[in-house]
């Protein structure tokens, strides 16, 4: 942990709100999960209300970042709650399947919602699970260049991630942390509710952001 | 159809990986260690618990052969007693429907269970429940066995052919719900609400015992607006707040640290946490056996016992609660104070004790809270039907009576509500 040069450079740490959203099943459990305790469960029970986890992650040698997630239910009707979970979420997580056209157009409709109520700020990540299912192709319903060019148009982050495989979540989770204003910053616990997260630059550098990651 | 009532192992061997109901011993936060030391004891309480009852229904003049009793003693003291103390886990489903009234229900609508099942499995919600079906008590043997050893695993469409006999009852419950019930539909948590139903009783019964649960314990809960969720959340905050107040300090305010506005009706956020707890009836949130003994004084005593035990929780967990410092680090703390609860004997007789117990919220004060929160958002409808209410970012979860919810309607505002209440306490 304790890298010669971590010693000399200023350290930081940032605590960040998460929320994921997307159609029931398809796998916005699963990707925490595999985000937060590196692991899979083929049956996965279904999420009632919500859930609440967090993981702290090395961004790089200066920086750890935390996050605060809201893992919520999919079904329709718990989409009234949603605006509590994302209120003063810092970034969102938008999932869809790939095995499935219409978990794209749900997933759409959530970014259009974000996009018009949440805050201005919010780094929002579009991510395309169960790419393990593509093996067999003709299972594929959501092409990657398509679901791609709507993330650009958009101003989304993307991956096409496997809860199962682990394939793309650290690298989602990672993009997302690099992304956010780490620069900005607030008082530890004093949760102001802006998007500016809740970055806390623990000796005073600024420096830090632009060693070791390539964004 | 299957008649059969389903059969719950009186004894289990301390090997084997899985409860008397089927479930795995081991979860995330119980260890099989934890389960086998409160198990051992356990078995000792439910053996003299079992003696108990036969006296009981042996000096009531009920007999109880092989399939166990099918009819109970009428409600006293004593019922109520050994009803919080645990039904024999293998008289579970007949007493429930016994003192929940399903028998009345059940003559009231002969037949029509079947005639729903015989239309097939079409319903609006099919998708939604199929979705479901596998994703329901993954870890109970009676839904999802262990494969044989040896196997190579499975693709999904055959894992799906194996689909276990419950599992296709759980489908056709939830399928006729659906349509007998179109105004909740599917609602996420039904299935687990069947699931666990299906696990003590058969199909039929489940069936109109979801109907009870979901009318007469639960009202509005599942309901497509969710509206009756959000009632009974508040009803719980006003409980907490009153009952435990320092517990309320820490779980009332805002995520950013400000307090609860006892004027306002907005809900706090730490409702996302505790409504899971009513919607599935702790299922998911408190271990098996807990839920268990849960449900044994919820269907004998009504609704008042989801708040009763959502405040012993509370109770159990408060050190933890009062040791949190961040504001975000009390949703994982709420979440997981309920899951370690093995010891079910311990919530019980927490929840009903006479020093510090909850035994005390009443019925009617339950039900009154709920009719006034119900005409806050009847009020609130019809303010936003005249145009009255500000259009802002929370409009969606005004529409439907959920999160954050402005408050300038006079007579139904929370701080009249709550010196209403305080009075029907003082008189109760």
């Amino acid at each position: 942990m304790a890298h010669p040069r971590a010693s000399t450079q200023s350290q930081r740490f940032a605590q960040f709100k998460l929320v994921l959203l997307g159609e029931s099943a398809v796998g916005k459990s699963s990707l925490v999960l595999r985000f937060v305790k590196d692991q899979f469960d083929d049956y996965r029970e279904s999420t009632i209300g919500a859930a609440f986890l967090t993981q702290t992650i090395a961004l790089d040698e200066t920086t750890t970042i935390k996050f605060e997630i809201w893992d919520t239910a999919g079904q329709e009707r718990y989409k009234s709650l949603a605006p509590m979970y994302y209120r003063n979420a810092n970034c969102a997580v938008v999932v869809y399947d790939i095995t499935q056209a219409s978990s794209l157009d749900k997933a759409k409709a959530w970014v259009k919602e974000l996009q018009r109520q949440a805050n201005e700020n919010i780094v929002i990540a579009l991510a395309g699970n169960k790419l393990d299912l593509a093996s067999d192709p003709s299972k594929r319903a959501v092409e990657t260049a398509e679901a791609e060019a709507y993330a650009r148009e958009a101003g989304l982050l993307f991956f096409e991630t496997s809860a199962k495989t682990a394939e793309n979540v650290k690298e989602l989770f990672t993009a997302i942390a690099k992304k956010l204003p780490l620069d900005q910053q607030g008082p530890r616990g004093g949760r102001a509710g802006g998007a500016g997260g809740r970055g806390v630059d623990l000796k005073g550098g600024s420096a830090a952001q632009q060693q070791g990651c390539n964004c | 159809m299957p008649s059969k009532n389903p059969t719950v192992a009186i004894n289990q061997s301390p090997k084997d990986p899985r409860d008397r109901y089927g479930f795995r011993k081991q979860t995330q936060y119980v260890t099989l260690a934890e389960y086998e030391e409160w198990n051992a004891r356990y078995e000792e309480t439910l053996d003299r618990r079992r003696k108990k009852w036969e006296v009981l229904l042996r000096e009531s003049g009920l007999s109880y052969g092989e399939g166990g009793p099918v009819r109970f003693p009428p409600k006293s003291n004593k019922v109520k007693r050994y009803i919080r103390k645990g039904i024999p886990p293998e008289w579970r489903g007949a007493a429930w429907f016994w003192y929940a009234g399903g028998q009345k229900v059940l003559s009231k609508n002969a037949g029509l269970y079947e005639e729903l099942v015989n239309k097939g499995l079409d319903s609006p919600d099919s998708e939604l429940i199929e979705r479901d079906l596998h994703r329901t008590f993954p870890d109970n043997i009676k839904f999802k066995p262990d494969p044989p050893p040896g196997t190579k695993r499975l693709s999904k469409v055959q894992q799906q052919q194996l689909e276990t006999p419950v599992v296709q009852q759980l489908r056709r419950v939830l399928v006729a719900f659906s349509r007998y019930v179109p105004k909740i539909g599917y609602c996420q948590s039904l299935n687990f609400l069947a699931g666990m139903l299906l696990l003590f009783m058969t199909e039929e019964k489940a069936f109109w015992m979801l109907w009870i649960l979901t009318h007469q314990h639960l009202p509005g809960t599942h309901e497509v607006n969710l509206e009756g969720s959000s009632v009974d959340q508040w009803v719980l905050m006003m409980s907490v707040r009153e009952s435990l107040p320092q517990i309320w300090s820490k779980i009332g305010g805002e995520l950013d640290g400000s307090d609860f506005d006892p004027t306002s009706t907005k809900l706090p956020p730490i409702t996302l946490c505790t409504s899971s707890w009513f919607m599935s009836g702790f299922i998911g949130s408190l271990p098996t056996e807990s839920v268990l003994r849960v449900w044994d004084c919820l269907f004998y005593e009504g609704s008042k016992t989801l708040f009763r035990i959502a405040l012993a929780v509370f109770k159990t967990g408060e050190p933890q609660i009062k040791a949190v410092s961040d504001p975000m680090e009390i949703f994982q703390v709420v979440q997981t104070i309920p899951r370690k609860i093995i010891d079910a004997g311990a919530l019980i007789e927490g929840c009903y004790r006479r020093r510090n117990g909850f035994g005390h919220i009443s019925q009617e004060t339950i039900d009154l809270r709920r009719q006034d929160r119900r005409d806050t958002f009847a009020a609130e409808r019809a303010a936003i039907a005249k145009g009255g209410v500000r259009a802002s970012k929370d409009d969606a979860s005004m529409r439907t009576g959920l999160g954050h919810v402005n408050n300038g309607l006079g007579a139904h505002g929370g701080h009249d509500i709550g010196r209403r209440f305080k009075k029907i306490l003082v008189k109760a």
